[in-house]
Protein backbone atom coordinates (compact mmCIF):
# COMPACT_ATOMS: atom_id res chain seq x y z
CA UNK A 1 0.00 0.00 0.00
CA UNK A 2 1.40 3.56 -0.90
CA UNK A 3 0.44 6.28 1.96
CA UNK A 4 0.85 9.98 0.29
CA UNK A 5 1.22 12.73 2.12
CA UNK A 6 1.85 16.30 0.68
CA UNK A 7 0.49 19.51 -0.62
CA UNK A 8 -1.94 20.27 -4.03
CA UNK A 9 0.57 18.57 -5.92
CA UNK A 10 -0.27 15.36 -4.24
CA UNK A 11 -3.64 16.31 -3.58
CA UNK A 12 -3.94 16.83 -7.57
CA UNK A 13 -5.50 20.67 -7.09
CA UNK A 14 -6.13 22.05 -10.99
CA UNK A 15 -7.21 18.27 -12.52
CA UNK A 16 -9.57 16.96 -9.26
CA UNK A 17 -13.22 18.56 -8.98
CA UNK A 18 -13.78 20.97 -6.37
CA UNK A 19 -17.02 23.19 -4.67
CA UNK A 20 -15.39 25.91 -6.54
CA UNK A 21 -14.08 24.93 -10.30
CA UNK A 22 -13.60 28.10 -11.59
CA UNK A 23 -9.68 27.88 -11.22
CA UNK A 24 -9.62 24.90 -12.49
CA UNK A 25 -9.30 23.14 -15.82
CA UNK A 26 -13.34 22.55 -15.30
CA UNK A 27 -13.68 26.32 -16.46
CA UNK A 28 -12.60 25.37 -19.55
CA UNK A 29 -13.28 21.76 -20.57
CA UNK A 30 -16.40 19.18 -19.72
CA UNK A 31 -13.58 16.27 -20.54
CA UNK A 32 -12.42 14.67 -16.93
CA UNK A 33 -9.04 14.63 -15.89
CA UNK A 34 -9.73 13.54 -12.68
CA UNK A 35 -8.06 10.05 -12.97
CA UNK A 36 -5.10 11.69 -14.03
CA UNK A 37 -2.93 12.57 -11.05
CA UNK A 38 0.57 10.85 -10.08
CA UNK A 39 -1.04 8.96 -7.18
CA UNK A 40 -3.36 7.07 -9.75
CA UNK A 41 -0.30 6.43 -12.26
CA UNK A 42 1.58 4.86 -9.59
CA UNK A 43 -1.33 2.84 -8.53
CA UNK A 44 -1.83 1.51 -12.20
CA UNK A 45 1.82 1.22 -12.51
CA UNK A 46 2.21 -0.83 -8.99
CA UNK A 47 -0.90 -2.49 -8.66
CA UNK A 48 -0.72 -1.13 -5.45
CA UNK A 49 -3.56 0.66 -3.47
CA UNK A 50 -2.73 4.35 -2.68
CA UNK A 51 -4.01 6.28 0.32
CA UNK A 52 -4.07 10.19 -0.67
CA UNK A 53 -3.32 12.50 2.35
CA UNK A 54 -2.31 15.33 0.59
CA UNK A 55 -3.91 18.64 1.23
CA UNK A 56 -3.88 22.23 -0.83
CA UNK A 57 -1.51 24.56 0.97
CA UNK A 58 -0.86 22.08 3.45
CA UNK A 59 2.49 23.01 5.16
CA UNK A 60 5.52 21.20 6.21
CA UNK A 61 4.06 21.38 9.44
CA UNK A 62 1.09 19.71 8.62
CA UNK A 63 2.47 17.35 6.46
CA UNK A 64 4.55 15.66 9.09
CA UNK A 65 1.58 16.09 11.81
CA UNK A 66 -0.50 13.92 9.34
CA UNK A 67 2.12 11.53 9.23
CA UNK A 68 2.18 11.08 12.53
CA UNK A 69 -1.51 10.37 12.88
CA UNK A 70 -1.80 7.84 10.31
CA UNK A 71 1.45 6.05 11.91
CA UNK A 72 -0.71 3.18 13.15
CA UNK A 73 -2.47 2.46 9.69
CA UNK A 74 0.69 1.66 8.45
CA UNK A 75 1.94 -2.04 8.15
CA UNK A 76 5.44 -3.56 7.20
CA UNK A 77 5.77 -3.45 3.31
CA UNK A 78 4.25 -0.55 2.70
CA UNK A 79 5.43 2.80 0.95
CA UNK A 80 5.27 6.40 2.53
CA UNK A 81 5.83 9.05 -0.08
CA UNK A 82 6.17 12.64 1.64
CA UNK A 83 5.87 15.68 -0.98
CA UNK A 84 7.93 18.62 1.06
CA UNK A 85 6.39 22.19 0.45
CA UNK A 86 7.54 25.53 0.61
CA UNK A 87 9.53 25.72 4.26
CA UNK A 88 7.43 29.23 4.35
CA UNK A 89 4.16 27.85 5.08
CA UNK A 90 2.28 28.09 8.24
CA UNK A 91 -0.35 25.72 9.69
CA UNK A 92 -3.16 27.24 12.10
CA UNK A 93 -5.99 25.29 13.56
CA UNK A 94 -9.12 26.59 14.19
CA UNK A 95 -12.28 24.46 15.00
CA UNK A 96 -14.24 23.20 12.38
CA UNK A 97 -18.16 23.63 13.46
CA UNK A 98 -19.47 21.34 10.73
CA UNK A 99 -16.66 18.58 11.34
CA UNK A 100 -16.75 19.01 14.74
CA UNK A 101 -12.89 18.58 15.02
CA UNK A 102 -10.10 21.04 14.67
CA UNK A 103 -8.66 21.69 11.01
CA UNK A 104 -5.95 23.94 9.62
CA UNK A 105 -5.94 26.84 7.22
CA UNK A 106 -2.92 27.27 5.71
CA UNK A 107 -0.99 30.20 5.53
CA UNK A 108 1.32 31.20 2.85
CA UNK A 109 2.22 34.21 0.86
CA UNK A 110 -0.40 33.80 -1.32
CA UNK A 111 -2.36 33.98 1.75
CA UNK A 112 -2.29 38.28 2.02
CA UNK A 113 -3.63 38.14 -1.62
CA UNK A 114 -6.28 35.76 -1.00
CA UNK A 115 -7.72 37.54 2.50
CA UNK A 116 -7.32 41.22 0.89
CA UNK A 117 -9.35 40.28 -2.17
CA UNK A 118 -12.04 38.62 0.04
CA UNK A 119 -11.89 41.29 2.38
CA UNK A 120 -13.28 43.88 -0.47
CA UNK A 121 -15.99 41.72 -1.45
CA UNK A 122 -17.29 41.54 2.07
CA UNK A 123 -16.16 38.75 3.27
CA UNK A 124 -15.45 39.16 7.10
CA UNK A 125 -13.75 35.36 7.77
CA UNK A 126 -11.91 32.93 6.72
CA UNK A 127 -13.47 29.95 7.22
CA UNK A 128 -13.91 30.20 10.92
CA UNK A 129 -11.54 32.90 11.78
CA UNK A 130 -12.04 36.81 11.96
CA UNK A 131 -10.66 38.81 9.66
CA UNK A 132 -9.26 41.01 12.50
CA UNK A 133 -7.81 37.89 13.73
CA UNK A 134 -6.32 36.72 10.29
CA UNK A 135 -4.36 40.04 9.87
CA UNK A 136 -2.47 39.27 12.98
CA UNK A 137 -1.76 35.84 11.90
CA UNK A 138 -0.42 37.34 8.37
CA UNK A 139 1.60 40.19 10.02
CA UNK A 140 3.14 37.65 12.32
CA UNK A 141 3.78 35.31 9.14
CA UNK A 142 5.59 38.32 7.38
CA UNK A 143 7.13 39.44 9.88
CA UNK A 144 8.68 36.03 11.28
CA UNK A 145 7.89 33.11 9.13
CA UNK A 146 8.70 34.48 6.10
CA UNK A 147 12.02 35.44 6.62
CA UNK A 148 13.58 32.22 7.72
CA UNK A 149 12.85 30.04 4.63
CA UNK A 150 16.40 28.84 5.32
CA UNK A 151 16.50 27.91 8.73
CA UNK A 152 13.14 26.17 8.58
CA UNK A 153 13.84 24.45 5.30
CA UNK A 154 16.99 22.93 7.13
CA UNK A 155 14.73 22.21 10.33
CA UNK A 156 12.33 20.26 7.83
CA UNK A 157 14.48 18.27 6.52
CA UNK A 158 15.86 17.13 10.15
CA UNK A 159 12.64 16.62 11.33
CA UNK A 160 11.62 14.48 8.49
CA UNK A 161 14.98 12.62 8.35
CA UNK A 162 13.69 11.68 11.60
CA UNK A 163 10.45 10.54 11.35
CA UNK A 164 11.88 8.52 8.27
CA UNK A 165 13.87 6.46 10.22
CA UNK A 166 11.48 5.53 12.22
CA UNK A 167 9.19 4.29 9.94
CA UNK A 168 12.33 2.76 7.84
CA UNK A 169 12.70 0.89 11.53
CA UNK A 170 9.08 -0.91 11.30
CA UNK A 171 9.71 -1.82 7.42
CA UNK A 172 7.96 1.09 6.13
CA UNK A 173 9.97 2.54 2.92
CA UNK A 174 10.06 6.25 2.45
CA UNK A 175 10.23 8.14 -0.42
CA UNK A 176 10.70 12.27 0.70
CA UNK A 177 10.40 14.70 -2.66
CA UNK A 178 11.26 18.39 -2.13
CA UNK A 179 9.40 21.07 -3.69
CA UNK A 180 11.57 22.32 -6.25
CA UNK A 181 10.23 19.37 -9.01
CA UNK A 182 7.01 21.77 -9.08
CA UNK A 183 8.75 23.54 -12.01
CA UNK A 184 10.27 20.71 -13.68
CA UNK A 185 7.72 19.68 -15.82
CA UNK A 186 4.27 20.86 -17.46
CA UNK A 187 1.65 22.86 -15.63
CA UNK A 188 -1.28 23.77 -16.40
CA UNK A 189 -0.67 27.05 -17.62
CA UNK A 190 1.38 25.53 -20.64
CA UNK A 191 -0.98 22.79 -21.34
CA UNK A 192 -3.79 25.27 -21.98
CA UNK A 193 -2.10 27.45 -23.63
CA UNK A 194 -2.29 30.25 -20.95
CA UNK A 195 -5.72 30.05 -21.05
CA UNK A 196 -5.62 29.26 -17.44
CA UNK A 197 -3.20 30.46 -15.36
CA UNK A 198 -2.65 27.59 -12.65
CA UNK A 199 1.38 26.29 -12.33
CA UNK A 200 -0.14 22.77 -10.87
CA UNK A 201 1.02 19.91 -12.71
CA UNK A 202 -1.16 18.84 -16.30
CA UNK A 203 -1.55 15.91 -16.44
CA UNK A 204 1.32 15.24 -18.39
CA UNK A 205 3.49 16.61 -15.61
CA UNK A 206 1.95 14.23 -13.40
CA UNK A 207 2.49 11.30 -15.54
CA UNK A 208 6.27 12.25 -15.68
CA UNK A 209 6.22 13.05 -12.12
CA UNK A 210 5.35 9.62 -11.58
CA UNK A 211 8.02 8.33 -13.82
CA UNK A 212 10.44 10.35 -11.58
CA UNK A 213 8.32 8.21 -8.37
CA UNK A 214 9.04 4.61 -10.35
CA UNK A 215 12.68 5.79 -10.79
CA UNK A 216 13.31 6.11 -7.54
CA UNK A 217 11.63 2.88 -6.10
CA UNK A 218 13.02 0.67 -8.91
CA UNK A 219 16.58 2.66 -7.43
CA UNK A 220 15.88 2.83 -4.17
CA UNK A 221 16.56 6.65 -4.22
CA UNK A 222 14.99 7.22 -0.69
CA UNK A 223 15.22 11.60 -1.42
CA UNK A 224 14.52 13.32 -4.26
CA UNK A 225 16.37 16.59 -3.93
CA UNK A 226 18.15 18.29 -6.29
CA UNK A 227 21.59 16.34 -7.19
CA UNK A 228 19.19 13.01 -6.96
CA UNK A 229 16.98 14.44 -9.74
CA UNK A 230 19.86 16.09 -11.51
CA UNK A 231 21.49 12.02 -11.97
CA UNK A 232 18.14 10.17 -12.86
CA UNK A 233 16.67 12.82 -15.67
CA UNK A 234 18.91 11.27 -18.19
CA UNK A 235 16.75 8.15 -17.83
CA UNK A 236 13.72 10.42 -17.85
CA UNK A 237 11.19 11.71 -20.60
CA UNK A 238 10.59 15.30 -19.19
CA UNK A 239 9.74 16.47 -22.68
CA UNK A 240 7.42 13.22 -23.52
CA UNK A 241 8.96 12.32 -26.28
CA UNK A 242 8.93 8.65 -25.58
CA UNK A 243 5.35 8.74 -23.75
CA UNK A 244 2.15 9.58 -25.38
CA UNK A 245 1.34 13.17 -24.80
CA UNK A 246 -1.95 14.28 -23.03
CA UNK A 247 -3.61 16.68 -25.33
CA UNK A 248 -5.64 19.16 -23.65
CA UNK A 249 -9.22 18.71 -24.59
CA UNK A 250 -12.27 21.04 -24.35
CA UNK A 251 -14.99 19.03 -24.70
CA UNK A 252 -15.45 15.33 -24.60
CA UNK B 1 18.99 3.91 28.35
CA UNK B 2 16.21 6.70 29.54
CA UNK B 3 15.73 9.48 27.22
CA UNK B 4 13.59 12.42 29.49
CA UNK B 5 12.32 15.34 26.98
CA UNK B 6 10.45 18.07 28.02
CA UNK B 7 10.57 21.61 29.79
CA UNK B 8 12.05 23.24 33.14
CA UNK B 9 10.02 20.11 35.09
CA UNK B 10 12.55 17.85 33.16
CA UNK B 11 15.47 19.95 33.13
CA UNK B 12 14.75 19.95 36.84
CA UNK B 13 14.89 23.23 37.33
CA UNK B 14 14.74 25.20 40.80
CA UNK B 15 16.25 22.11 42.14
CA UNK B 16 18.93 20.93 39.92
CA UNK B 17 21.24 24.18 39.61
CA UNK B 18 20.82 28.27 39.12
CA UNK B 19 19.17 28.57 35.97
CA UNK B 20 18.87 31.31 33.37
CA UNK B 21 14.87 31.63 31.60
CA UNK B 22 14.19 34.19 29.47
CA UNK B 23 16.28 36.38 31.47
CA UNK B 24 14.76 35.74 34.17
CA UNK B 25 17.38 33.95 37.21
CA UNK B 26 15.46 30.99 39.21
CA UNK B 27 17.73 29.92 42.12
CA UNK B 28 18.33 26.66 43.02
CA UNK B 29 16.74 26.50 46.72
CA UNK B 30 19.15 23.76 47.54
CA UNK B 31 22.36 25.55 48.21
CA UNK B 32 24.27 22.06 48.53
CA UNK B 33 26.04 20.34 45.49
CA UNK B 34 25.43 17.07 47.18
CA UNK B 35 21.35 17.49 47.05
CA UNK B 36 21.37 19.09 43.39
CA UNK B 37 20.52 15.85 41.91
CA UNK B 38 17.28 15.66 43.62
CA UNK B 39 15.75 15.86 40.43
CA UNK B 40 13.17 13.21 39.10
CA UNK B 41 15.33 12.33 36.57
CA UNK B 42 18.31 11.54 38.84
CA UNK B 43 16.03 9.81 41.18
CA UNK B 44 15.10 7.68 38.08
CA UNK B 45 17.92 6.55 37.21
CA UNK B 46 18.97 5.42 41.03
CA UNK B 47 15.11 3.22 41.04
CA UNK B 48 15.76 1.67 37.29
CA UNK B 49 19.72 1.20 37.50
CA UNK B 50 19.56 2.87 33.90
CA UNK B 51 21.53 5.23 32.56
CA UNK B 52 19.56 8.40 31.58
CA UNK B 53 19.72 11.37 29.46
CA UNK B 54 18.14 13.95 30.11
CA UNK B 55 17.20 16.53 27.14
CA UNK B 56 14.94 18.51 29.01
CA UNK B 57 15.06 22.21 28.88
CA UNK B 58 13.77 25.65 30.43
CA UNK B 59 10.42 27.52 28.64
CA UNK B 60 10.32 25.45 25.16
CA UNK B 61 6.97 25.09 23.54
CA UNK B 62 5.57 21.63 22.91
CA UNK B 63 6.79 22.18 19.27
CA UNK B 64 10.22 22.46 20.22
CA UNK B 65 9.81 19.46 22.12
CA UNK B 66 8.74 17.72 19.61
CA UNK B 67 11.00 18.82 17.55
CA UNK B 68 14.08 17.10 19.83
CA UNK B 69 11.96 14.23 20.19
CA UNK B 70 12.05 13.63 16.30
CA UNK B 71 15.43 14.58 15.70
CA UNK B 72 16.48 12.11 18.00
CA UNK B 73 14.24 9.23 16.77
CA UNK B 74 17.13 7.50 15.16
CA UNK B 75 19.14 7.19 18.12
CA UNK B 76 16.74 5.19 19.89
CA UNK B 77 17.24 1.40 19.93
CA UNK B 78 14.70 -1.43 20.83
CA UNK B 79 14.95 -1.71 24.89
CA UNK B 80 15.53 1.86 25.28
CA UNK B 81 12.94 3.84 27.45
CA UNK B 82 11.70 7.50 26.46
CA UNK B 83 9.81 10.15 29.05
CA UNK B 84 7.87 12.83 27.32
CA UNK B 85 6.17 15.88 29.24
CA UNK B 86 3.93 18.24 27.65
CA UNK B 87 4.21 21.63 28.63
CA UNK B 88 1.42 24.13 28.10
CA UNK B 89 -0.06 24.63 25.07
CA UNK B 90 0.27 28.41 25.12
CA UNK B 91 4.13 28.91 24.51
CA UNK B 92 5.27 29.36 21.11
CA UNK B 93 8.96 28.87 19.36
CA UNK B 94 8.80 31.20 15.83
CA UNK B 95 12.26 31.84 14.22
CA UNK B 96 13.79 35.10 14.54
CA UNK B 97 16.67 36.94 13.30
CA UNK B 98 17.96 39.93 11.21
CA UNK B 99 19.72 40.91 8.44
CA UNK B 100 20.15 37.54 5.43
CA UNK B 101 18.39 35.42 8.21
CA UNK B 102 21.11 32.69 7.76
CA UNK B 103 21.28 32.83 11.19
CA UNK B 104 17.99 32.50 12.61
CA UNK B 105 17.37 30.82 15.96
CA UNK B 106 14.38 29.89 17.72
CA UNK B 107 13.11 32.88 20.21
CA UNK B 108 10.39 30.99 23.00
CA UNK B 109 7.65 33.33 23.91
CA UNK B 110 5.96 32.51 27.06
CA UNK B 111 2.95 34.05 28.96
CA UNK B 112 5.22 37.17 29.88
CA UNK B 113 7.26 37.97 26.58
CA UNK B 114 4.91 41.47 27.36
CA UNK B 115 7.75 41.81 30.16
CA UNK B 116 10.52 41.54 28.73
CA UNK B 117 13.02 44.13 28.73
CA UNK B 118 14.43 44.38 25.48
CA UNK B 119 17.48 46.26 24.59
CA UNK B 120 18.25 48.48 21.61
CA UNK B 121 20.60 46.65 19.48
CA UNK B 122 21.21 49.25 16.40
CA UNK B 123 18.56 51.50 15.27
CA UNK B 124 16.43 48.93 13.46
CA UNK B 125 16.56 46.05 15.79
CA UNK B 126 16.15 44.98 19.64
CA UNK B 127 18.45 42.80 21.62
CA UNK B 128 17.11 39.94 24.74
CA UNK B 129 19.03 37.98 26.25
CA UNK B 130 21.08 36.67 23.15
CA UNK B 131 18.44 36.92 20.60
CA UNK B 132 18.32 40.24 18.33
CA UNK B 133 15.01 41.05 16.27
CA UNK B 134 13.69 43.83 14.52
CA UNK B 135 10.61 46.29 15.69
CA UNK B 136 8.48 44.71 13.35
CA UNK B 137 8.78 41.31 14.24
CA UNK B 138 8.46 42.03 18.22
CA UNK B 139 5.32 43.54 17.61
CA UNK B 140 4.30 41.19 15.09
CA UNK B 141 4.73 38.44 17.34
CA UNK B 142 3.45 40.36 20.49
CA UNK B 143 -0.17 40.68 18.65
CA UNK B 144 0.02 37.23 17.28
CA UNK B 145 1.06 36.12 20.87
CA UNK B 146 -1.78 38.04 22.90
CA UNK B 147 -3.98 38.83 20.81
CA UNK B 148 -4.83 35.33 18.56
CA UNK B 149 -2.80 32.53 20.21
CA UNK B 150 -5.21 32.15 23.41
CA UNK B 151 -7.71 31.73 21.92
CA UNK B 152 -6.61 28.92 20.50
CA UNK B 153 -5.46 27.27 23.44
CA UNK B 154 -7.58 24.51 23.88
CA UNK B 155 -6.80 23.33 19.88
CA UNK B 156 -3.27 23.30 20.99
CA UNK B 157 -3.89 21.06 23.79
CA UNK B 158 -5.92 18.63 21.10
CA UNK B 159 -2.73 18.76 18.58
CA UNK B 160 -0.23 18.13 20.47
CA UNK B 161 -1.90 15.98 22.47
CA UNK B 162 -2.47 13.76 19.21
CA UNK B 163 0.92 14.22 18.26
CA UNK B 164 2.60 13.12 21.22
CA UNK B 165 0.38 10.03 21.28
CA UNK B 166 0.93 8.68 17.90
CA UNK B 167 5.13 9.24 18.52
CA UNK B 168 4.28 7.27 21.81
CA UNK B 169 2.17 4.93 19.93
CA UNK B 170 4.62 4.35 17.69
CA UNK B 171 7.76 3.56 19.21
CA UNK B 172 6.08 1.16 21.67
CA UNK B 173 5.60 -0.66 18.10
CA UNK B 174 9.41 -0.87 17.60
CA UNK B 175 9.90 -2.23 21.20
CA UNK B 176 10.70 1.41 22.78
CA UNK B 177 8.50 2.18 25.59
CA UNK B 178 7.47 5.66 25.58
CA UNK B 179 5.87 7.42 28.77
CA UNK B 180 3.72 10.80 28.35
CA UNK B 181 2.59 12.89 30.93
CA UNK B 182 1.29 16.01 30.21
CA UNK B 183 1.61 19.31 32.58
CA UNK B 184 -1.66 18.42 34.52
CA UNK B 185 0.90 17.09 36.69
CA UNK B 186 2.50 20.22 37.68
CA UNK B 187 -0.21 20.79 40.34
CA UNK B 188 -0.22 17.34 41.16
CA UNK B 189 2.97 17.23 43.53
CA UNK B 190 4.97 19.51 46.03
CA UNK B 191 5.89 23.22 44.41
CA UNK B 192 8.82 25.16 45.71
CA UNK B 193 6.46 28.02 46.75
CA UNK B 194 4.84 25.58 49.10
CA UNK B 195 8.18 23.77 50.41
CA UNK B 196 9.59 27.15 51.14
CA UNK B 197 6.54 28.39 52.94
CA UNK B 198 5.91 31.06 50.47
CA UNK B 199 9.67 32.25 50.67
CA UNK B 200 10.28 31.82 46.68
CA UNK B 201 7.48 31.99 44.48
CA UNK B 202 8.33 29.53 42.22
CA UNK B 203 5.65 26.69 41.11
CA UNK B 204 8.69 23.91 39.70
CA UNK B 205 8.44 21.11 42.10
CA UNK B 206 10.73 20.95 45.25
CA UNK B 207 13.19 18.07 46.08
CA UNK B 208 9.41 16.07 47.47
CA UNK B 209 7.43 16.62 44.65
CA UNK B 210 10.72 14.87 42.06
CA UNK B 211 11.29 11.82 44.61
CA UNK B 212 7.66 11.12 44.49
CA UNK B 213 7.26 11.86 40.54
CA UNK B 214 9.88 10.00 40.33
CA UNK B 215 8.17 6.74 42.08
CA UNK B 216 5.15 7.76 39.78
CA UNK B 217 7.20 7.10 36.89
CA UNK B 218 8.80 3.68 38.00
CA UNK B 219 5.04 2.46 38.71
CA UNK B 220 4.26 3.27 35.47
CA UNK B 221 7.27 1.54 33.76
CA UNK B 222 6.87 -1.48 36.12
CA UNK B 223 2.91 -1.50 35.59
CA UNK B 224 2.70 -0.99 31.69
CA UNK B 225 1.46 2.53 31.94
CA UNK B 226 2.29 4.63 28.72
CA UNK B 227 0.09 8.23 29.42
CA UNK B 228 -0.03 10.47 32.56
CA UNK B 229 -2.93 12.93 32.66
CA UNK B 230 -4.36 14.15 35.73
CA UNK B 231 -7.15 11.60 36.26
CA UNK B 232 -4.34 8.93 36.06
CA UNK B 233 -2.15 11.08 38.74
CA UNK B 234 -4.54 11.33 41.01
CA UNK B 235 -5.35 7.43 40.60
CA UNK B 236 -1.68 6.41 40.71
CA UNK B 237 -1.03 8.72 43.96
CA UNK B 238 -3.55 6.75 45.67
CA UNK B 239 -1.55 3.34 45.30
CA UNK B 240 1.91 4.96 44.98
CA UNK B 241 3.46 5.25 48.33
CA UNK B 242 5.84 8.20 49.51
CA UNK B 243 8.53 5.70 50.22
CA UNK B 244 11.27 8.28 50.95
CA UNK B 245 11.80 10.49 54.20
CA UNK B 246 10.31 14.04 53.62
CA UNK B 247 12.99 16.75 53.20
CA UNK B 248 12.29 19.80 54.83
CA UNK B 249 13.66 22.98 53.46
CA UNK B 250 15.06 23.94 56.66
CA UNK B 251 17.14 21.04 56.65
CA UNK B 252 18.65 22.07 53.28
CA UNK B 253 19.64 25.88 53.87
Amino acid sequence: MFYLFGDSFTEGIGLIKEDDNSLNIYSLTTFDYTDFIWPNFLSKYTGEGVVNLGEGGASNHYIRESILKSVNSFSKGDTIIIGMTKSTRLSFPYYNKVKEDYRYIHVGPHSIDWVERRNKIGVKKWVDIDYSHMNVILNYYTETISRCEDYIYNRDIELLDGLVSLLNSVGCRCIVWEDFLWGETEGIADWTFGRLENYHWSPNGHKFFSTVLIYALENNISHIDLNAFKQMLPYLDPEFKRTDYIDFKTTV
Amino acid sequence: MIYTYGDSFTYGTGVRDNTTLNGKLFKSYIGQSKWSDLTWVMELKRLTGSKILNKGLGGVSNEFIIYKLLKDLSQFTKGDIVIVGGTKSLRLMTPAGEGDYSNSVLLPITHDVGEWKWESASKDTYAFDGWEVSKEQIKALISYYYEVFPKYEKLYETVYDEQYSGISEYLDKTGITCIYWDNSAWIEFEQIVEWTNRRNIDGHWSPNGHLYFARILKFCLDHNVRRLNKNRLIELKECVPMDFPYIKYTTLI
